[in-house]
């Protein structure tokens, strides 16, 4: 007979081994599912941004955002050059403004290390567009073929920036890490070589006229580049290049192109969509609702001139004499104030 | 019948029995999950009722050995109620004591027990030929004569004689055989057999309990007794921890555990300490430890939103934890104690366990303390003449006249204005007060808890600042009739309130000291003419954390048969942090122009949840004089962190700000999002052998989904071994060591301490637009093969106790070793972003001695000294880190070296001539240039620990807690320009004077200010930053009040405790422990409070 701990002995050694075997089933089984977090709703998957036309023209966008965000902008690169060159009088006490006004950068500090950073963070955006509509089939014909231009172009217009800053730079034309971290600089003429095919290409495949977000409708705005704004800066490419003759035909290009572009006051260059403006960066949202451009947030004085970061500047006495007495610019674009006197 | 799991089918033929069986846990595999917990191993029998019904005491006896009784019901009647208290009680013992004074005898057949009734007339006949009986009298006593209450004295093999000693340890047995054995057992001694041989009188001398090696030790999934246990495993006690009036638990284990490293860096209420584990073993990642409270992950990340933050910066999420709720911390260092933790084990683990309630009569408890915090040092800063003086020969160093900005010299300071800045930034006095209270009880089967506490704790900062917490925890533990259902609850809930500056004021005690007044004349804060920037403007602003933590745990247990347990664990903890940043315009000077737009508030709400199911299934098994503790078991864990960042600006007056939406212009400035999942299985097997020799086997597998694909799973595990040595015969004879353990572990944990989702290739949607699109930014380069940074960790140990127990000492040596670095793995600008994640073959090892010595050094009956002290010598060094001088690290980190170094120029004292710092021209250029002439010297901490030493006398009881730290660390210069004068700050140190140790003063600008700047990166700024603490004293009498023969209060006791009293160190400067002139020095505290039961 069987005792009552025997019987039991049995029971539960049957019942550790169903026990065991179900873990062993959740071990052995490949539970992946139970550790795969979908993405966040904050992030995009990489291949999803270049699945539609909608994502795609944001990531592109972002570009131009980028070039105006807060340590890399318009007044960032004119204000820290003309310091560096005189055309400013500095009044900031700020370590950084006082180093570019005496030459006593390096490089690096910023904001020099900025515009190396975030020109090949740009350049990285500008690569990352090109060949995520290159590998995608589902975006719209037109959207892929201006997106792609536009990207070559942003390309071409950093390398020739940094070319110009940095001298012999390396070129970039991938997002693989593994090959750009291995990536020495190379010749000025090399770069330039580069710089210009980009170019050729844009101008080849950009739409003639401006366009809006939607990369396919037509608008007053001048804030995405056309064919005229890769054939301007082919032309100033070939300028730099001294290939004088190139340069006459592609600035000829915009000149011809007189429907759109042609001289206006003096007053009105700067204006929004002023004829006179071959590409103009609109400053992103929500910046925008307080700033038209930082360039004249802080060149207009209100105030005689600050110590601090902002409206710290006045133009150079040397820069200032230099204009002819009647020039339009002097008189229209230079303001002076007793009431400003320090 | 079909089993389903993860989409996949899987079928079964299961036994007629096990469907049976299945019932029974339907519950627990309804969530397919289970769980277990290691049951008593040794025939040993814990019991604790009251007048409970014989078939009771049977029923628990066979549940926790097996012993199965026989006997007729209607003997049962007959039987008497018992009233039994024993712990690790032999079966036989245990089954002697509560057949005591029953009108039955028994006998034992192996695990078989006879029980019937005594036949009357057998008494009557047997009582003449049995041999001489006499009447014993005696007294049991410990070893240090302190008498034993309640000790049951039994004769040996005579069912039902036996007594109870009373409340002086004095028993009387009539009627016993002059040749009898007497059996002495009581809880706090060791079981003691002594035999009459016709003695009238006995002095029972009971050897006091080796219980400490008998209880038991809690390793998370399962425990072990202390005896046993193969790894390192130390336990912080309530007692340890309620002396410290202080509001984050964590704190209150400083000094407390060898190699465990417990920093805090800020007296800012609310601030997190810095804490680790025998080192830091990541270079990139995080070194917290794993924190676990009542078996669910506790996040012990501050939430702070990343640029958001007040004085106490970091805010640390333990806060939601009362030290009065907690009953134990226990740290796990080894690898044998922390594999089981698997990916989460690397950095140690520590498991912060609630109080529970207890089986009695409903116990009413109170404490209430109050207290003051101030700071313990101040600094000799320079007065106005002297500032002045300085501020003139600066200026004539550099050959320059004040200026429009030198506002301290201009004339626009008052030259007579004196203002101690120190007084008034953190000059004040901050009260603390406190008051908890908890009821407790419950019946055998059902206790509960609940406990409600209040603590207020001022700033010493200007202003109105205040933290307030309010806790409470509530536990419910159940067993069901039969014992074989178990169900434990607790919920511990805590908000906090903490209205903090902006900023750390400690900052402005550098003012210059003829700084304009603070208000003005009208009460207004003053602005002298917007010559400075006024520093409570900074309390003008209002600053508010309000943080939630809510920590729940379930665990529902089943034994399906004695040596088998099914357990499973819910857990949930969220916690949560709300943070307001609200600026005024009247923080502003009022000239300021567009004060709508000046006006603005900060809006952050961040919380973290995690939710967890852990099942699992313990067995034990006896295989002839061997026992195997087996367990398996599962964890399926989610966390969910998010993380919202409003602004709003534009308000029309001050008035609306709080409103938000008053604002013209509101902003969502962040969100992210995360979620974490981890799936895991575990196991143990663990094997001893005679109580002599211990193997302990565990292993994990962990999914984590912080890792790509082909990634996310892992293999951790560890072996441990113990051998009692004191236990082999040959060894017994000796009489001084009384116990010797060695033991030894081995293995492999992980570190998954990284972010989420930083594997994937994304785009993250930005806050700005463009053309009416919200732009698209790639999030960062990926390389999606990386995988978990792995510990390797080995540890030799010695334990042992002298003279009887009276003395333990404890040794251990460890070496850690990381390897499989994930670090950011830099890399040039021309990639578009500073680095990759990449794991890099750099090691990092970690080892060290600690030492414990624990001992009474005098045990009288009413005075008692029991001193404990612990050291630990943590060593670290980089073994590898190729190609480190490529990488971002090449600056921090040097291989060869500790990890705690210092790049800096060798200072090489000044030159007579010059008056000027010199420093070591490493590479002869004839330049210092921070690319070729700094070098790595070694910082950190030689060794640190802790000394306690408890008196007490009678009632009253004085704790002395002792915690010190050899180390070198930057000492206590501002580290700013002597001589120069920026944003309102100038004031130094009056020492700064001695042209013996520092050169002359200098404005910004030159070669004395270029050669500071030099000396405040080199070997000056490192200094030694040792010191001993007086961390924690405490004086305490003890008392309770009657009422004729009723208590009123059982217990009661009046406290001072004093925090910080005082600290020696040759530190110069505020604290060597904050190590900053710039943030407030941890507090000296000093309390006095009450706490009764009743």
């Amino acid at each position: 007979m069987k005792t009552a701990n025997q019987f039991i002995a049995i029971h539960w050694q049957r019942q550790i081994t169903f026990v065991v075997s179900l873990l062993v089933l959740l071990t052995l089984e490949s539970c992946k599912k139970i550790v795969t977090v979908e993405p966040p709703v904050n992030l995009a998957i990489t291949s999803k941004v270049f699945s539609s036309d909608q994502t795609a023209i944001a990531a592109m966008l972002n570009i131009y955002i980028s070039m105006n965000n807060s340590t890399i902008n318009s007044f960032h690169t004119s204000v820290f050059l003309g310091l560096a060159a005189d055309e400013f009088k500095n009044y900031s006490t700020n370590g950084t403004f006082l180093n570019f006004y005496t030459n006593q950068y390096n490089p690096y500090d910023n904001p020099s290390l900025d515009f190396w950073k975030y020109g090949y963070n740009i350049i990285y955006q500008a690569n990352a567009v090109y060949e995520g509509c290159n590998q995608s089939s589902s975006l719209t014909t037109e959207v892929k073929r201006q997106l792609m231009a536009e990207a070559l172009f942003v390309r071409a217009y950093w390398h020739f920036y940094l070319v110009n800053l940095y001298g012999r730079i390396p070129l970039v034309t991938t997002t693989d890490y593994l090959v750009n971290r291995a990536t020495g600089r190379i010749s000025v003429d090399q770069v330039y070589t580069s710089i210009i095919n980009d170019l050729k290409a844009a101008e080849e495949n950009l739409s003639e006229e401006y366009l809006n977000g939607d990369t396919k409708t037509i608008t007053l705005d001048r804030i995405r580049p056309n064919r005229y704004v890769a054939s301007a800066l082919l032309a100033r490419v070939y300028l730099f290049n001294k290939q004088y003759a190139l340069a006459e035909e592609h600035a000829s290009k915009v000149i011809n192109r007189n429907v759109i572009y042609k001289l206006s006051t003096a007053n009105t260059a700067f204006a929004n969509r002023s004829t006179e403006a071959i590409w103009q960066l609109q400053l992103p949202l929500p910046n925008a609702t307080t700033v038209n451009t930082f360039d004249a947030l802080n060149y207009i004085l209100t105030a005689k001139p600050s110590t601090t970061t902002i409206r710290c500047v006045t133009i150079s006495d040397a820069l200032f004499n230099s204009f002819e007495p009647n020039d339009q610019r002097k008189t229209n674009w230079i303001g002076s104030s007793m009431s400003l006197q320090l | 019948m079909t089993i389903s799991y993860c989409g996949k089918r899987y079928h079964a033929v299961l036994p007629r029995q096990l469907k049976l069986a299945m019932k029974l846990t339907t519950l627990l595999l309804i969530v397919a999950f289970l769980q277990v917990q290691a049951s008593g191993t040794a025939q040993q029998v814990n019991l604790n009722l009251k007048a409970a019904p014989l078939t009771e005491v049977f029923s628990k006896i066979k549940l926790q050995t097996g012993y199965v009784f026989f006997y007729a019901a209607s003997d049962m009647a007959l039987a008497r109620p018992v009233t039994i208290s024993i712990k690790y009680v032999p079966v036989t013992e245990a089954i002697a004591l509560a057949m005591k004074d029953q009108p039955l005898t028994y006998t034992v057949q192996g695990t078989a027990v006879f029980v019937k009734a005594k036949a009357k007339t057998t008494d009557v006949t047997e009582e003449p030929v049995a041999p001489p009986v006499i009447d014993v009298a005696g007294k049991v006593t410990d070893e240090t004569g302190k008498p034993v209450a309640g000790a049951s004295v039994t004769v040996k093999g005579v069912a039902g004689k036996g007594v109870a000693t009373d409340e002086n340890g004095n028993f009387v047995l009539h009627g016993v055989d002059e040749n009898a054995v007497l059996v002495v057992t009581a809880t706090i001694i060791e079981t003691l057999e002594i035999k009459i041989s016709g003695k009238s009188y006995l002095e029972i001398v009971a050897k006091g309990s080796v219980k400490l090696l008998d209880e038991y030790v809690v390793k998370g999934y399962y425990s072990t007794t202390k005896k046993l246990n193969t790894g390192n495993v130390r336990i912080v006690a309530a007692k340890e921890i309620e002396k410290q009036p202080i509001s984050d638990p964590l704190g209150a284990l400083q000094g407390r555990v060898p190699g465990l490293f417990v920093e805090q860096t800020s007296g800012a209420p609310g601030r997190a300490f810095t804490i680790n584990i025998r080192g830091e073993n990541s270079i990139a990642n995080g070194n917290d430890p794993l924190y676990i409270v009542d078996g669910v992950p506790f996040n012990s990340t501050p939430l702070n939103s990343g640029n958001l933050f007040g004085s106490a910066r970091s805010t640390s999420p333990f806060n939601g934890l009362s030290p009065s709720d907690i009953e134990s911390m226990t740290i796990l260092k080894d690898a044998d104690a922390t594999a089981i933790y698997g990916s989460r084990g690397a950095n140690g683990v520590i498991l912060i366990t609630t109080k529970k309630g207890k089986s009695g009569p409903t116990n009413f408890s109170f404490s209430a303390y109050h207290g003051v915090a101030r700071v313990a040092k101040f600094l000799d800063m320079m007065n106005t003449e002297e500032y002045l003086s300085m501020r003139k020969e600066a200026l004539a160093n550099n050959n320059l006249q004040p200026s429009t900005t030198d506002h301290d010299l201009n004339g626009t300071y008052d030259p007579n204005r004196y203002t101690d800045w120190q007084d008034v930034m953190i000059g004040r006095s901050a009260v603390i007060n406190e008051l908890q209270g908890d009821i407790s009880g419950g019946s055998e089967r059902t206790q509960f808890r609940i406990g409600l506490g209040y603590r207020r704790e001022g700033n010493v900062f200007p202003g109105d600042n205040y933290m307030t917490k309010i806790n409470s925890l509530t536990s419910i533990n159940h067993r069901s009739a039969n014992e074989k259902f178990t169900a434990n609850f607790s919920a511990n809930y805590v908000t906090g309130y903490n209205k903090m500056p902006t900023a750390d004021m400690t900052k402005y005690i550098n003012l210059a000291p003829n700084s304009p007044a603070l208000y003005d004349s009208l009460g207004n804060l003053n602005w002298q003419n917007g010559s400075w920037t006024n520093p409570f403007s900074e309390i003008v602003k209002n600053y508010i954390e309000v943080s939630d933590n809510l920590n729940a745990s379930s665990v529902f247990g089943y034994i399906v048969l004695p040596d088998l347990k099914i357990e499973t664990r819910l857990g949930y903890n969220k916690s949560a942090l709300h943070q307001k940043n609200i600026i005024p315009f009247s923080s502003f000077n009022p000239t300021t122009p567009d004060p709508r737009s000046k006006r603005s508030i900060s809006w952050v709400n961040s919380h973290v949840s995690t939710w967890l199911i852990e099942p699992q299934v313990s067995y034990n098994v006896k295989l002839g004089r061997g026992s195997f503790d087996i367990l398996v078991g599962s964890t399926l864990q989610e966390n969910e962190k998010e993380l919202i960042s409003h602004i709003a600006s534009g308000f029309a007056d001050d008035e609306q700000i709080e409103s938000i939406i008053a604002g013209t212009t509101k902003n969502v400035s962040q969100y992210t999002p995360s979620q974490y999942k981890y799936f895991a299985v575990y196991g143990r097997i663990g094997y001893s052998l005679q109580n002599k020799y211990s193997v302990n086997m565990t292993a994990r597998r962990d999914g984590s989904s912080r890792f790509g694909p082909g990634r996310q799973f892992g293999n951790f595990g560890a072996v441990g071994a113990a051998w009692i040595f004191s236990r082999e015969t040959w060894f017994k004879l000796n009489h001084i060591i009384s116990y010797g353990k060695l033991r030894a572990s081995y293995g492999i944990t992980g570190n998954d301490q990284l972010g989420d989702y930083k594997y994937l290739s994304s785009y993250s949607y930005t806050s700005s637009s463009y053309q009416g699109y919200t732009g698209l930014n790639p999030t960062q380069l990926t390389n999606k093969q990386y995988g978990w940074e792995t510990v390797k960790k080995m540890e030799i140990a010695l334990e042992t106790s002298f003279f009887d127990d009276r003395l333990s000492f404890n040794a251990s040596y460890y070496i850690n070793r990381t390897g499989n670095q994930l670090i950011a793995y830099a890399l040039p600008n021309t990639t578009g972003f500073s680095s990759v994640l990449a794991n890099f073959p750099a090691i990092v090892q970690n080892s060290g001695l600690e030492f414990e010595l624990d001992g009474g050094i005098v045990t009288n009956k009413d005075f008692r000294w029991a001193s404990a002290f612990n050291i630990s010598i943590p060593r670290s060094k980089l073994v590898s880190f190729p190609g480190i001088k490529s990488t971002s690290y090449a600056t921090r980190y040097s291989v060869g070296m500790p990890m705690s170094v210092a790049y800096v120029y060798q200072y090489t004292g000044i030159e007579p001539a010059t008056g000027l710092y010199t420093f070591i021209d490493q590479n002869n250029d004839g330049m210092i240039t921070p690319a070729m002439d700094r070098s790595f010297i070694v910082t950190g901490q030689k060794y640190y620990g802790g000394w306690n030493n408890a008196f007490s006398y009678k009632s009253f009881q004085l704790d002395i807690f002792l915690s010190f730290v050899n180390q070198t660390a930057q000492n206590y210069l501002f580290g700013s320009t002597p001589g120069a004068f920026s944003a309102g700050q100038g004031n130094q140190i009056r020492s700064i004077s001695d042209r013996s140790k520092f050169q002359p003063y200098t404005t910004l600008g030159g070669a004395i200010f270029t050669n500071n700047g030099l000396f405040n990166t080199s070997t000056a700024r490192y200094t030694d930053a040792s010191f001993i603490r007086f961390k924690n004293i405490s004086f305490s009498w003890n008392f309770s009040a009657h009422n004729g023969g009723n208590k009123i209060i059982n217990s009661g006791r009046l406290f001072i405790t004093a925090q910080n009293l005082f600290t020696i160190t040759n530190y110069q400067g505020f604290d060597p422990e904050s190590r900053s002139n710039l943030t407030l020095p941890p507090l000296r505290i000093i309390t006095a409070g009450v706490a009764i039961n009743f």
